[in-house]
Parts: structure tokens; sequence; C-alpha cells
């Protein structure tokens, strides 16, 4: 076990050659913490930090003080070489090996950094978030569940809003890993994702479905429906909001027009309020209880 | 085909009919409800009342909109959803369930143990997925889409 005398990191005392044992022992995580290979120069700068702080959140999965302690935590996690860093290290062997036996030289279907997997989605999932802002759904539409949220927040109506715009990338990512991870898809048929830097395949379809199967797993985007390519919310037309109210509901219509609900459920699926949403052109799924959109899809 | 079955904890994929003995007989649709596990918790509710906590105990069926496979598992759940099932949605039904029979062509359950079968079905919607209940003469009984923190490819026919 690689040791410290001091601390090295944030506030640390940074003796230089703790600092490079720790650089690197860093540099052996780099990959599954997202950071850059640092330079062993025993100067514990910005990336250095940066390194420890994202080894502390994606490799530990803790709380990150970018610090390392002689005896602590971080060092002791820095100097054990975790199963899914294994696992890595193993596809790597493997690919390389395979590699090596169809041609000698042919380089694997992928560069590390793009491959798809547990790694991948820690370090590249949040680039690619949805949203629940009314702000971010597709210009008439939002023009006219704004008009219509007044309208609610006027009359007194809880609202509480879930999901609007699905971002696209994310989408699609979701899509063929689990395509990929239930085998209807082969990796190398994947088609390019754009702005998105993902490889699916490994090089070997039996090591592609294991990384797509992490990436939809409990652990990854945690999906167990083929998720679509397309739809109301990944074009900005639809909103997912819970709304509730208690007694008669007085609401205006969008001709300014006071309308009266006193029926019950006093929820998203009365149906005295979805004609009142229409007026605004924001039309209910009656199906589906959250779910409003531009044309009632 | 006639067998006892005890459901243990953790899931398991069951393509035969099973037939289950009565116990406790639970009466049409109250005995049935959905177990929504897609949200990182579970949520079972009974099928009537949205707002009444469902089956203390009993069983979680999830059929597999895609190409029919069936999982079966028990209620009370794990505070910690067993990974196979986080993410699913599918039936809750009552310990007091009459029987439960599983075979090629889908699952049926005879709820308040008179003989008659209602049939469940999943399919999915563009926002989530669609339980159904239907009687012997193919008559929806209940129907509930589950949305799901993702769109989805859909199968639902209408």
């Amino acid at each position: 076990m690689k040791k410290i005398s001091k601390s090295v990191g944030k506030g640390g005392k940074n003796a230089s050659e703790d600092v490079k044992v720790i650089q690197e022992l860093l540099n052996g995580f780099a990959q599954m913490g997202g950071y850059a290979k640092l330079k062993v120069d025993g100067v514990s700068g910005k990336k250095t930090i940066a390194a420890i702080n994202a080894f502390q959140i994606k490799v530990m999965g803790g709380k990150a003080d970018g610090r390392v302690d002689p005896g602590k935590n971080t060092i002791k996690a820095l100097n054990v070489k975790p199963a899914a860093a294994k696992k890595e290290a193993d596809v790597k062997k493997k690919e390389e090996a395979t590699a090596k036996k169809a041609g000698g030289d042919k380089k694997p279907a992928a560069n590390a950094k793009n491959l798809s997997g547990k790694a991948w989605f820690s370090a590249n999932q949040s680039k690619y978030p949805n949203s629940n802002a009314i702000s971010d759904l597709d210009g008439s539409f939002k023009s006219k569940v704004t008009d219509f949220q007044k309208a609610l927040k006027a009359a007194g109506v809880s609202i509480k809003v879930s999901s609007t715009l699905r971002n696209e990338k994310r989408a699609a990512i979701m899509h063929w890993a689990f395509k990929v991870a239930k085998g209807k898809t082969k990796p190398k048929d994947v088609p390019k994702i754009a702005g998105v830097d993902i490889n699916f395949d490994h090089g070997d379809d039996k090591v592609s479905i294991a990384k797509a199967k992490e990436m939809v797993g409990p652990n990854g985007f945690n999906i167990k429906y083929q998720p679509s390519l397309t739809s109301l919310h990944i074009s900005g037309k639809a909103i997912d909001w819970t709304l509730g109210w208690s007694g008669d509901l007085t609401i205006k219509n969008k001709k300014g027009e006071d309308v009266v609900i006193k029926s019950s459920p006093k929820d998203g699926t009365n149906t005295e309020l979805h004609v009142v949403g229409k007026t605004y052109g924001v039309i209910k799924l009656v199906k589906d209880k959250p779910h409003w959109s531009i044309n009632g899809k | 085909m006639e067998n006892n079955a005890t459901f243990t904890a953790g899931a398991f994929v069951c393509a035969m009919a099973v037939i289950l003995p009565a116990s406790v007989l639970a009466q049409d649709m109250s005995g049935i409800g959905y177990a929504d596990l897609s949200q990182g918790v579970a949520d079972i509710r009974y099928a009537q009342d949205r707002a009444q906590e469902g089956p203390v105990s009993g069983l979680m069926v999830f059929i597999d909109p895609d190409d029919g496979t069936v999982q079966i598992a028990p209620i009370p759940v794990d505070d910690v959803l067993n990974p196979a099932l986080s993410g699913l949605v599918g039936f809750a039904i009552d310990g007091g369930y009459a029987a439960l029979n599983v075979s090629d062509t889908g699952v049926d359950v005879d709820v308040d143990g008179d003989g008659s079968f209602v049939s469940l079905g999943t399919c999915l919607t563009s926002e989530g997925v669609r339980l159904s209940v239907s009687s012997p003469e193919d008559t929806l009984i209940w129907s509930e889409v589950r949305s799901l923190p993702y769109d989805t490819e859909a199968t639902c026919t209408d």
C-alpha cells in the first residue's frame, strides 16, 4: 500500500513527494472518475484537487472534500483496485486480445473514454438532463401552458410540474442502450448519436451487451421498457404536472370567463378542468393522469 | 396442470400454468391494484381507490409488454428494491387471491373464488405502462396508465 506522510489536496500540507504518490494513484482511476490523467509533478493544483473530488464522488460514491489524509478512507480507497476498475481492465485486455487475434495491429473498436458502460454513465449522463421547467417548452406550447398555469395559480390550484422537455440525446442514449442490452440491435449497428461521444461496440458482443446492461440497470438509467426516440416531451410539446384543489374551483378560461367546477375528483383528472385547459390549447390525455400536451396525445 | 406454489423473496420467471389454492377470498376488483416500482420506491394501490394503499400481503405480477414474460414477486416489498424488479410496473393482487393462472397465453386471476377468471394485460403507451383487467368476455373492467420517467415506444393498439 502506498502511503503519504501528510495531507494532500485542498488545505493540505502538500509535500511534493506525497502529492506525487496521490497523482500516480489518481491516474489509475482516471477513466472511472471521468477526469484526465494528471502530470505527476508533485504540485497540488486545481487539476489535482478536482481529480480528488471526482474520485471521492464517482469512485468512492461519497462526498468530496478535495483532500487526502494519511490513513483515512480516501488513501485507502486509492490503494484498492475496485471490482469495477478490474472489470474495466479485463474488458480492455479482452479487446486488445481480440484485436491482436483478428489482425495484429487492429485497434479496439473505440477509445476507452467513449465506450459504453457504468463508467460512461457516471461520467456523462448528467450532460444530458431532462427538464421540468415550463420555460424549456417549445415556443407556441410554452405560451399556452404559461397562460393556463397563470389561470390555475390565480384560481388557487396547487401545481407540481414533474416533466416538460425531455432531452433528445438522453432519450437516444437510453433507446440504443436498451436495444443493445436486449440483444435487439447489434452494437456495431447503433447509429452515431449527434453530439454524444459514445460507442456501444466493445469489439465483443457479449461484453457490449453486458456494458449496455450496466447502463440500463438500477445503477444506470434504471429502465425496464423500450425508450422512444421521439415523443411530444422530446419535442417540448407536453407537460406532466400534478394539480389539486379543495372546495369549488373558480377558474378563468382563455376568454376570461369564470368557470366554476364543483365536481370531483379535485385534481388533474377532472373532465371539467380538461375543457378549461382546451381553451388555452393545453389538452389532456385522459388515459394518463399527469399528461397534457399540444394535441392530447 | 395443478400445482401448489410457494413464493419466496425475489423475482422469478414463470411460463407454465400454476393454480394456487384458495385461502381468504377477496371480492371482485377490490383485490387487484397496481404495483409501481418505477420511481425507486414501491407504490402499491388498489384499483378501485387510488388513495387506498394496496394489499399488505400478496403478489405482484409483472407482464413484459414486449415478449409476455411474467415475473412474480411477493408483497410486502423490501425497502431496498430488488434490482430485478426496480423500474417495473405491474399488478398487485391481494393475498386472498383464489387462483392465479399463468400460461403461455397470458395471466388470469380468480380473485373472489367464484371460478370466474379475469385476464391481466400490459402494453406500452408513449408515456408509460398501461395495465388492464378484462372479463372472460373480453370486456375491459379496469385500466390504468402509470407514467414512467421516460417516453416509451407504444405497443398498445388503441
